[in-house]
């Protein structure tokens, strides 16, 4: 058997719907408005062969549950969201 | 010498027996059945002739035959009849191979001096079910007992060996996977070369065929030769024990249902003929009040005489019970000794860990290899959550 690795599908990205504000942080995530900004990082790698430029917020949303988001910086506006 | 029993329509026979329906001559079939889906089953020679094939929808079927009458399945009668035929030709004193509900094979050999002769043989096999309109066929290899079977109508249809190449030659390619059990993708195969009859096939180099369609169309070749062998696996005495329970009021509820089940259950463990072995298989048999039968069954995966597991892995399956049952009865098959002993030390989840690979390896049956996937580190540090980790087969 060809022993083929998948990723998580808990962990793979998935589009989602952010407003962001003017300063490119996020306001609202999936209709749920961000109550809290926790951390904020960037991912920038790859540049030999995939790049990978990502714009990482860890955000508390309205009912308290925390998400971790980002902005795919090579097409700015496309935001991308891990977990559920 | 084998010799094919084939009881024609059996679906519509049990039904017909469960019910008067309409005349002989009318055009019928079986169904729809209540859990499936809405096709028709075992066509009646009028219905045939109008073009209604078994498995057709119910929609086009009734387009093609608007006055096709439509018949409640019995799968239980239908069942209880290829039965019969099975333990009456045990009771002939002769080994018997059944290949679904409605067919089976013999093998001859051991009883033709005991009955005197093939014409003796062909005649108490006839009468087993007289009203049944057996078709008989008799062949030195399987496939080509299996197709005179079918070809044959009042009178049994012997072919001898000399003349095997000459009686498959017409039938079509088809037949293969509908009798011999050949990969429908080979007959399809074949088609599409213009090989439509077994004669086409038979006359093709061995070498040829394996090159082109592999193994399973070597078999083919093999089959449409009369090459395919004259012995058969014969089954073994069917060893289970029954118990039938007649409530007063219909079962319509699943809590008259659950304990219907453990009554019946209990019962059937209490058998004596059982002695100490224990059912790999579980079934419910139920006439409901429609006047159809109905049943369901769960195999084990081990041997078990624990009723509470019984009545669990029946229960599942019991509830889509299509109507109110009138009469139930629970049978427990393929009786064998106990499997699972107990250990003298305690063991620290070695148990558990025998559940769950015993779990893992039917998941992977039923499902396929990948159906079970193991976490596995890929780049754990990784700045990208999705790299960190993946799942591969086990």
């Amino acid at each position: 058997m060809k022993a083929r690795l998948r990723g998580l599908p808990g962990q793979r990205p998935r589009r989602c719907a952010v407003a962001a504000g003017p300063d490119g942080r996020p306001r609202s995530v999936d209709g749920r408005a961000v109550a809290a900004l926790r951390e904020e990082w960037r991912v920038e790698e790859g540049w030999w062969g995939e790049p990978v430029r990502r714009r990482y917020f860890e955000v508390v949303l309205e009912p308290g549950r925390v998400a971790v988001v980002f902005e795919d910086r090579r097409r700015p506006g496309e935001w991308w969201r891990h977990g559920r | 010498m084998l010799i094919a029993l084939l009881i024609p329509r059996l679906p519509l026979q049990a039904a017909l027996a469960a019910r008067p329906g309409p005349p002989p001559s009318e055009p019928m079939a079986v169904g729809p059945d209540p859990l499936g889906a809405p096709r028709v089953d075992a066509p009646s020679a009028a219905a045939a002739a109008m073009g209604v094939r078994a498995g057709m929808p119910l929609s086009e079927a009734l387009a093609l035959c608007p006055g096709l009458a439509l018949v409640p399945p019995d799968p239980a009668g239908a069942r209880r009849l290829g039965e019969r035929l099975l333990v009456g030709v045990e009771g002939l004193g002769l080994p018997v191979e059944p290949l679904g509900a409605d067919r089976a094979l013999l093998d001859a050999a051991p009883g033709l001096r005991l009955h005197g002769g093939p014409a003796r043989l062909v005649a108490r096999l006839q009468g087993l079910l007289p009203d049944a309109g057996l078709r008989i066929g008799a062949a030195p290899a399987r496939f080509a007992a299996l197709a005179a079977a079918r070809n044959a109508r009042r009178r049994p249809r012997i072919l001898a060996a000399a003349e095997l190449l000459a009686a498959l030659a017409p039938l079509p390619v088809r037949l293969l996977h509908e009798d011999g059990g050949l990969d429908p993708d080979v007959c399809r195969a074949l088609e599409l070369v213009g090989i439509d009859r077994l004669g086409g096939l038979a006359t093709l180099p061995r070498l040829s065929v394996r090159d082109r369609f592999g193994a399973e169309g070597l078999r083919g070749w093999r089959m449409s030769r009369g090459e395919d062998g004259g012995a058969i696996a014969p089954r073994r005495a069917e060893t289970a024990v029954r118990a039938t329970l007649a409530p007063p009021h219909p079962v319509a509820t699943d809590q008259a249902l659950e304990r219907a089940l453990a009554v019946l259950v209990a019962d059937a463990l209490a058998d004596p003929a059982r002695g100490l072995r224990e059912p790999r298989l579980v079934r419910l048999e139920a006439d409901l009040i429609t006047g159809e039968s109905w049943l369901c069954e769960a195999p084990l995966r081990e041997p078990t005489a624990d009723a509470r597991r019984l009545v669990l892995a029946l229960l599942p399956k019991a509830r889509r019970l299509p109507a109110p049952a009138e009469r139930l009865a629970v049978v427990l098959g393929r009786l064998a000794p106990g499997g699972r002993q107990l250990s003298l030390l305690p063991t620290g989840g070695e148990e558990r860990d025998d559940r769950i690979g015993d779990a893992e390896r039917q998941v992977r049956a039923a499902v396929g290899p990948t159906a079970l996937l193991r976490i596995v580190g890929a780049e754990t540090g990784s700045r990208l959550p999705e790299r960190r980790y993946g799942l591969r087969p086990r």
